[in-house]
């Protein structure tokens, strides 16, 4: 065997024992769901071996934008086209629910305390109180014009709901559901995340290629961040550090540091793509990207996409439970 | 970049004479034309940046030169990179933390600080072959720092005070900036005098060494870049292609158009008239008559750029996003 020859295979036979170890222990163990809005189903992917394990059809119409419980065993599903919430068993991947909710169930979130499941209905410019013990909506709360996502504090005291329609960003005391106040954000407000110390609510405006920091406090936009054309969603990393905000009109990804407010980086990805979120680790962002019907990974210290994921059509709403 | 005609070439020599009067006339024309314009000469016009390795995929937010040879670059995840032979290649410098390093300085080839998130300051003095934590704070961020001397330093970030340094960075005190806003960039023309612009507009300005900042302009963009040539004539630049200038120390400030809608980072003058800044998606703009004219430079990449920096006309840096180093390469003087 020549010299070099050897040393290539036995350099290999090096790298394939560090990799092997080192590339299965790299990807966390977890479930990703997709939302198929063009194809009326959920794609369940394993994270670590980037394979759609199972795609279950849905009796209901364009599946938007999902959310886990609190104790991550269900996880619910917007359906825009049929105004309600399916609900999950996780472990069975069965519906076990349907949840008539407002016109055009857009977003769903959770209330801290995991009792009650707020629904923005972009339709009906209401916010639906789903008590989650009975499955039904206790109280229907009149926000702005296209309401898009709702955002709770930790502690639940108050909630953050994004009007697309009418630009602005309303407050809401979870206790009286009540609007408190209504904070002027920008054209086509959307995405919303919180810090983990409760101070910042970060909301994506499309309309103005920009991400805005409300300050809690004084519930005043503290900051504007130039990001890229049409600003759509929003993902907060696990250890609070940065902001991933998709660009949906040039196919990148911002990151932003969460402390300076400062756009770190800019992802070429997918195309068009829509909804993002971390992995549990912080190491990867998995988005959906609409025009290609795929899950882009991104590998957030190399800056890169890493993996694409075939879903089904017109892949939407995404969220990553155990 | 210098030109210069032939020095064994007559003035009159007959009908040839007149022939080289005239393509003498020519040259002098077009060298008066080059220097009082903002028209590029043909050396110029041959300039161009050029993208050098790095080896880094992370973001490189600043850039510090003490000569042609000998530099530093740092940025995300703690990295630091220093480069011995004019930026060819670079050796990552063991910078003892993973924040991100937002602003970099030397004072000379072994002072140098960096500093980043959680309020870290990191100081060398070994020109980066060995750093160390000199400061460490909570949760915000430092952007920007300026040293007059190898002890007096300022630094500014996230939070609108100003923290400032007389022992080399081994202790800090807070400054009142007077203003509610965070700071992004600082620069000190001496000891006593120094500048900080910001979010929302925000300029402050000292003539006593930051005991007292008083606010001398508020902008409607936030401010990222600030470069002061002399006491008195400065520029600032910032969101949505912002370019403000001063000619009397900030007293008052006038826009210059910069011809772009982008964000804009870094600027960087060599003397009153020419000046470079750096920003959002690859954009470099140059101006030859102190920002009258502000024209777009191809920089080869659509990364966004952060810093920039200048020795002279012939050497000139600029870093940005994935790793990005610029190189500017000065066009080959004509014979």
């Amino acid at each position: 065997m020549p010299y070099c020859y050897r040393n290539r295979v036995g350099w290999a036979i090096v790298m394939s024992l560090l990799a092997g170890p080192l590339s299965a222990s790299a990807v966390v163990a977890a479930t990703i769901y997709v939302g198929n809005q063009g194809s009326n189903s959920i794609s369940v992917i394993d994270a670590a071996t980037r394979r759609v394990v199972e795609t279950i059809p849905l009796s209901t119409a364009n599946p938007h934008n999902l959310t886990l419980s609190a104790d991550r065993k269900t996880l619910y599903v917007a359906n825009v086209g049929s105004h309600n919430v399916l609900v999950f068993d996780v472990k069975t991947r069965k519906e076990v629910a349907s949840i008539p909710a407002g016109t055009k169930t857009h977003g769903v979130t959770v209330s801290p305390d995991g009792r009650f499941l707020y629904t923005a209905n972009v339709g009906s410019n209401t916010v639906s109180v789903i008590e989650l013990a009975g499955y039904r909506v206790v109280d229907t709360i009149e926000v702005g014009k296209k309401p898009m996502l709702i955002v709770f504090t930790p502690d639940g005291n108050r909630a953050y709901v994004s009007n697309g329609g009418s630009a602005d960003v309303m407050v809401v005391d979870p206790a009286t559901r009540k609007v408190l106040a209504s904070i002027f954000a920008g054209k086509d407000v959307m995405g919303t995340v919180i810090t983990p110390d409760g101070k910042e609510v970060w909301v994506s405006e499309g309309g103005e290629n920009m991400v805005s920091v409300i300050d809690v406090a004084s519930s005043k936009i503290a900051h504007e961040i130039s990001v890229g054309a049409d600003a759509h969603g929003l993902a907060l990393s696990p250890d609070g550090r940065l902001v991933a905000v998709t660009n949906r009109g040039e196919n990148s990804l911002s990151l932003i540091n969460v402390g300076s407010h400062l756009v770190m980086d800019t992802i070429p990805v997918g195309r068009r793509p829509d909804i993002v979120v971390f992995s549990p680790d912080g190491k990867e962002l998995y988005v959906t990207s609409r025009d290609t019907g795929t899950v882009e990974v991104i590998d957030v210290a190399g800056k890169k996409v890493t993996a694409s994921i075939p879903v089904e059509k017109d892949p939407h709403g995404i969220i990553v439970g155990p | 970049m210098t030109v210069a005609p032939n020095p064994n070439a007559s003035f009159i020599d007959g009908a040839c004479g007149n022939l080289s009067l005239l393509v003498w006339l020519i040259f002098i024309g077009a060298v008066l034309q080059a220097g009082c314009t903002n028209q590029p000469s043909q050396s110029e016009a041959s300039a161009r940046w050029v993208a050098v390795a790095s080896g880094t995929s992370h973001a490189l937010t600043a850039v510090r030169f003490l000569d042609p040879q000998t530099g530093w670059v740092s940025g995300e995840e703690g990295t630091i990179l220093h480069t011995s032979d004019g930026g060819n290649t670079w050796v990552s410098q063991n910078s003892q933390v993973r924040v991100n390093l937002m602003g970099l300085t030397f004072t000379d080839r072994n002072h140098g600080w960096a500093v980043g998130d959680q309020v870290s300051v990191l100081a060398t003095q070994d020109g980066g072959f060995s750093w160390r934590v000199q400061h460490k704070g909570p949760e915000n961020v430092l952007l920007g720092l300026a040293f007059a001397n190898d002890q007096l330093g300022w630094a500014v970030g996230s939070f609108p005070h100003i923290i400032h340094t007389t022992d080399g960075g081994a202790t800090w005190i807070q400054q009142d900036s007077r203003t509610s806003q965070w700071f992004t960039a600082i620069q000190f023309v001496s000891p006593d005098e120094g500048w900080a612009v910001g979010m929302r507009g925000q300029v402050v300005h000292t003539v006593d060494g930051g005991r007292t900042w008083e606010q001398q302009a508020i902008f409607l963009s936030n401010l990222f870049g600030l470069h002061f040539v002399t006491r008195e004539r400065g520029w600032t630049v910032g969101q949505d292609g912002l370019i403000m200038t001063t000619a009397d120390g900030g007293h008052s400030w006038n826009a210059q158009v910069s011809g772009v809608s982008d964000e804009l980072s870094s600027v960087r003058f060599l003397d009153a008239r020419e000046g470079w800044i750096v920003g959002r998606r690859g954009t470099i703009l140059r101006t030859l008559d102190g920002g009258v004219t502000w024209k777009k430079q191809p920089s080869g990449t659509h990364r966004n750029l952060w810093a920039v920096q200048f020795l002279d006309g012939q050497h000139g840096w600029a870093v940005g996003e994935a790793g990005t180093i610029l190189r500017y390469e000065a066009g080959a003087s004509p014979g």
